[in-house]
């Protein structure tokens, strides 16, 4: 369960994004679409209170859990995948207590959820952005989420990747886990959504991908940068 | 007797001069994070200027060519895959260090030098020691007049950097070479980065914060040094003390200016969601 | 190779630096991987006030308590400025240091003994160290050992992915401030005995060679533990060596430090190799899946 009402986000109380109202319910996907810099990620920090709510409202339920960007991270760094995916198990409440049978369990189901339970002793930085990503996500997996926020999580991603992560996402829809992942992809946005929440700046439309994608409201926050081609899609041009 | 041959009137020109030279170079180290690297430099020139003085040859030459050698190696080390720059810096001054000092112990009245490099002795600078930190300052003053621009382009975008990272760490060695031998390494870090830490937070452009900076250095300088005479304490630290004091004072003032134009109130948000 | 240790302060330097090689390794590997090492030298400076004031209060006693305090204080100012990102951690860590560092100077220079105080705060007395020095250090290193082993999975998810970490519960700024008193309370532990010069390279080259060496966790604290006990046991012979048969002054300090320097060249050209190496492999792996 996730709902903002009139809600500004944003750092240091200078507002990154404002006018946020919306609703997702359990088993649905929320899409953040938007251009680059349009203020999806703050959107996100702040449903982990990372970042502000300024005014308005926000309620979100928990247990959360987060798939960071790819380029959040140094890939040198010296761990193994399987150490990431351990990481989900990792309690702030009885942090010193040693990872029990039942967390490498866990783990081990996650990862090879995404397909990727040989890779387990790799490091992390030698896999591809696609395996990367999964990891990730199956770290994101063995924390048990009811909200699951995942910031453009296909970005880099290649396609075998990307069907394997689409394909474990829809089993955590049917299991009634809730989703919001940002992307500036507005064709994932279209395939993916129950719900899209269209930004840049601030809030521009909220509703089912085939009314907020639409080549009026896109021209609205993109800015004169959407173009309708004769098919009935809306392309953008960066300026 | 010439007002020069006073020690106390050499030392206050010497710290005017070098507060104002460590000043205008402390703001390109705080804009671009480079402290620590400064940090590392005041003790890695270190083997250089004792190797100089033993083989007899200028130990400002010796401290410049062992600075060189630090600052390739840093920049060298820091790219390697799996190594980070901190650490790179790290292991240089860690060498540096041990090395400069090892050479020292072989000596005899080492520990006289070893405490004069690491607080200085302003009260025993000559004129020679005057004249090349009043040169230092003219040339790395033009140096940054010219270069402006793109060491500022070097602090926003890294891809461009590359080549300007050198010259403006050969430029961050030459003063910590110029003041080391006058002032030790620990007021050298504190002069080059505390004013300009502190300059920082009332400006974001350049000029301002230089000018506000050098103000700083040099009041802090003088006053440090009219401490030191006043109760007899080594003028190295007090000195670095009366400019970390000072700047703090800075910085303070600016937090407590900073609050009524802070953060914005709801109400500025609901205008600024109107107006977009 | 054993015999100058049959002399009783030999074989407790190298008690001492064993001790030292074991907390150091694991630390230095959390210092290498969040960049600590600038956080590392200033606390081995900021520690020196707190010596002196030590001393002037409570002799000989007085200086672990002292540093013990300025220690711990230092770490707390740091996390506390550093924690806002309102200044840039590198300038406010040079700001405190220096400051602490002149604190120090300024009390000691009223002192006749100033430059012999100043050079063993620099070098530590590592052949004088006492019995009572060693049980000290051995407290302070399970100390650290416990608490670097409570802490190590939290501390290794906030430095691998800090916005992950929080996003997961833990405070970051209650483990960035665990840490860092984890590294004043070696510096404490180490500071008197082997001197500033020597604590920041234990903190800083082990790990920093050991990552050339390997790329996995637990292997890169035991390389380091390995590197410290072999340049300590070989620093304090070759400068045995070089006092007793050839008359020359080499400080052990700078010995070790030096020996630590040179495995860490030795070690770059590795790099390269294992790197490769571990390319290929994954390379062939992601043709496949």
């Amino acid at each position: 369960m996730l709902r903002y009402h009139q809600a500004a986000v944003g750092y240091r109380g200078v507002p990154v994004l404002t006018d946020v109202t919306f609703e997702v319910g359990p088993g649905q996907i929320l899409v953040l679409a938007g251009p680059n810099g349009a203020g999806k990620s703050t959107l996100i920090k702040s449903m982990l209170g990372q970042a502000e709510v300024l005014s308005g409202k926000a309620t979100i339920d928990g247990p959360t859990g987060y798939v960071p960007q790819l380029g959040d991270l140094d890939p040198d760094f010296p761990i193994s995948a399987g150490q990431v995916v351990l990481m989900g198990r990792y309690r702030p409440r009885g942090w010193w207590r040693p990872t029990s049978k039942a967390d490498r369990r866990a783990a081990a189901t996650a990862l090879a959820r995404v397909d990727l339970q040989e890779r387990s002793r790799v490091r992390f930085g030698l896999l591809s952005g696609g395996q990367r990503q999964r990891v990730l996500l199956a770290r994101a997996l063995a924390s048990e989420p009811r909200l699951l926020l995942l910031d453009e999580p296909f970005n880099g991603v290649d396609v075998v990747s990307q069907q394997a992560i689409v394909g474990v996402l829809r089993e955590l829809v049917a299991d009634g886990v809730t989703l919001v992942l940002s992307t500036h992809d507005l064709g994932l946005a279209r395939d993916l959504a129950d719900v899209v929440c269209l930004v840049n700046g601030r809030q521009w439309a909220f509703g089912p991908p085939s009314e907020v994608l639409s080549a009026e409201t896109l021209r609205l926050a993109y800015g004169g940068h959407a173009i309708d081609l004769p098919d009935g899609r809306t392309v953008l041009v960066d300026p | 007797m010439s007002w020069w041959d006073d020690a106390l009137h050499r030392a206050v020109v010497e710290i005017v001069l070098a507060g104002a030279l460590a000043a205008i170079i402390g703001v390109q180290v705080v804009v671009r994070k480079l402290s620590f690297f400064t940090m590392a430099l005041t003790h890695a020139t270190f083997p250089g200027v004792v190797a100089a003085s033993l083989i007899g040859v200028n130990i400002f030459v010796g401290g410049l060519v062992a600075g060189a050698v630090v600052a390739l190696a840093v920049a060298a080390l820091g790219r390697r895959p799996g190594q980070n720059s901190a650490a790179a810096t790290g292991v240089v001054l860690s060498a540096g260090f041990a090395l400069g000092a090892g050479l020292v112990a072989t000596q005899d009245g080492f520990s006289r030098d070893l405490s004069s490099f690491l607080v200085g002795s302003i009260l025993t600078v000559d004129t020679q020691d005057l004249i090349v930190t009043a040169v230092m300052l003219v040339v790395v003053s033009a140096l940054l007049l010219v270069c402006a621009r793109p060491f500022l382009y070097g602090g926003f975008d890294r891809s461009f950097s590359g080549r300007w990272d050198i010259v403006l760490m050969l430029a961050i060695e030459a003063v910590v070479v110029t003041v080391v031998p006058a002032v030790g390494t620990i007021l050298a870090v504190s002069l080059i980065v505390a004013p300009a830490a502190a300059a920082r937070l009332w400006s974001d452009r350049i000029p301002m914060i230089t000018g506000i900076a050098v103000g700083i250095g040099i009041t802090g300088g003088l006053g440090g040094l009219w401490i030191s005479y006043q109760w007899n304490v080594a003028a190295g630290a007090s000195i670095a003390l009366s400019v970390t004091i000072l700047a703090a004072v800075a910085a303070a003032l600016r937090r407590a200016i900073q609050v009524p134009t802070g953060p914005p109130s709801s109400r500025q948000v609901t205008t600024t969601a109107g107006l977009a | 190779m054993i015999e100058p240790f049959t002399v009783p302060f030999m074989g407790r330097a190298l008690t001492e630096l064993a001790l030292l090689a074991l907390i150091c390794g694991p630390v230095s590997v959390f210092v290498f991987l969040r960049r600590l090492s600038f956080v590392s030298d200033a606390l081995t400076h900021t520690v020196f006030p707190g010596v002196v004031i030590g001393f002037l209060a409570g002799g000989l006693e007085g200086i672990v308590v002292g540093a013990l305090v300025a220690g711990v204080l230092t770490a707390v100012v740091l996390t506390l400025l550093t924690r806002g990102g309102a200044l840039s951690d590198d300038a406010s860590t040079a700001v405190v240091l220096a400051a602490m560092f002149s604190i120090g100077v300024v009390l000691v220079s009223r002192r006749k003994s100033y430059t012999s105080d100043l050079s063993s705060f620099l070098f530590g007395r590592i052949l004088t160290v006492t019995t009572q020095q060693i049980v000290e250090t051995a407290v302070l290193a399970v100390v650290i050992l416990a608490m670097l082993a409570v802490a190590a999975r939290a501390l290794l998810f906030r430095t691998f992915d800090p916005a992950g970490a929080s996003a997961a519960g833990f405070r970051i700024v209650a483990l960035d401030l665990w840490l860092n008193i984890i590294v004043a309370l070696v510096v404490v532990a180490a500071v008197r005995a082997v001197g500033t010069i020597l604590v920041v390279a234990l903190l800083i080259v082990p790990a920093a060679t050991a990552r050339l060496l390997t790329g996995r966790l637990v292997p890169m604290a035991l390389i380091g533990t390995g590197l410290i006990l072999g340049a300590g046991y070989l620093g304090l012979l070759v400068s045995w060596t070089a006092s007793v048969d050839y008359g020359i002054s080499l400080t052990s300090a700078s010995a070790v430090v030096l020996l630590l320097v040179l495995a860490y060249v030795l070690a770059l050209p590795f790099r390269r190799r294992h790197q490769k190496a571990t390319t290929t492999r994954s390379s062939v792996h992601e043709l496949v899946g």
